[in-house]
């Protein structure tokens, strides 16, 4: 993939140290929440991994947008690029999610809106990766992609919204008056060192598919 | 190959430590905690290590053409 530029070191090690102090923070320095004791600790890494998957989602439907108004490349890599580090967030959603609910619910899973939901929104962007796995025409397979780039956002408002339209376990979206300073700030700290680490992830991910459209062209010119 | 080994390491040293200092604090549910970062550590280090390791072997597979293309 070739030697990472300055930018691409400062980031990565901006986006390691702030992990570091994020989970430092979170672990040691912030106090237990009152009600639920040590394992609320988990809401400083579930939550921003889901904003993080949320953006990611929300990057792969502008970039679709954008390919389909203009058939540039450059904007399905990204798209695509955006899609594979939104599915890495999304797993580590869930995962956080079950460790979290089953102290708390009793269950590490159950078919709550909020959880049905999301399992879903996983599914659609594993079936996108899937899709551009299948289609060997690079024209196509950046329409194709597009379009379910598109389409499949469609349910990030759903899984967002899950929590107020239907009866669930899942609690409520917070709010900055609803929560208090400590957590507030501690939560703010991971969802900037979660963005750091999905910044460095996007610039080596495109780069790998900037090389893997290079190897396209040379196997189709040799072929 | 050596960078993945000592992230390894450091990796399940880290979560020997968490293990420990928690079990010292007498946090609650500490499996669940420790299990819950781990996890989000161990995916998000796997998954830059993985692209660094496609893209070596992408770039080697580009490079095997251009050598093929110069002997042409």
């Amino acid at each position: 993939m070739g030697p990472r530029t300055t930018v691409e070191k400062t980031l990565g090690i901006l986006a390691l140290l702030s992990m570091l102090v994020g989970s430092y923070v979170g672990l040691v320095v912030v106090p237990a929440d009152a009600a639920q004791g040590d394992v609320q600790r988990l809401m400083y890494v579930h939550v921003p991994a889901a904003w993080l998957a949320f953006m990611a989602f929300f990057i792969v439907f502008v970039m679709s947008v954008l390919y389909l108004i203009q058939r540039d490349a450059r904007w399905d890599r990204v798209a695509a690029s955006s899609a594979e580090i939104g599915v890495v967030f999304t797993v580590v959603t869930l995962l956080l999610g079950m460790m979290w609910g089953k102290p708390t619910w009793g269950v590490f899973w159950t078919w709550d809106p909020r959880l049905t939901t999301t399992a879903i929104l996983l599914a659609i962007y594993v079936g996108y990766g899937a899709l551009r796995s299948f289609a060997d025409d690079e024209e196509k397979r950046a329409r194709w992609s597009a379009i379910v780039g598109v389409i499949g956002f469609a349910n990030v408002p759903i899984v967002y919204m899950s929590v107020t339209w239907w009866r669930t376990l899942h609690q409520p979206p917070s709010s900055p008056r609803s929560v208090a300073p400590d957590i507030l700030w501690t939560l703010m700290l991971n969802l900037a060192a979660f963005t750091l680490v999905y910044a460095y992830l996007m610039v080596r991910r495109i780069r790998l598919a900037k090389l893997d459209g290079e190897l396209e062209k040379r196997m189709a010119y040799n072929a | 190959m050596l960078k993945w080994s000592v992230v390894g390491v450091v990796y399940v040293l880290a979560l020997i430590l968490l293990w420990v200092y928690s079990g010292q604090e007498g946090m609650q549910n500490r499996g669940f905690v420790v299990a819950g970062y781990g996890l989000t550590w161990g995916a998000l280090l796997w998954y830059a290590f993985r692209l660094e390791s496609r893209g070596r072997t992408t770039a080697r597979a580009v490079e095997s053409f251009e050598v093929a293309g110069a002997g042409d």
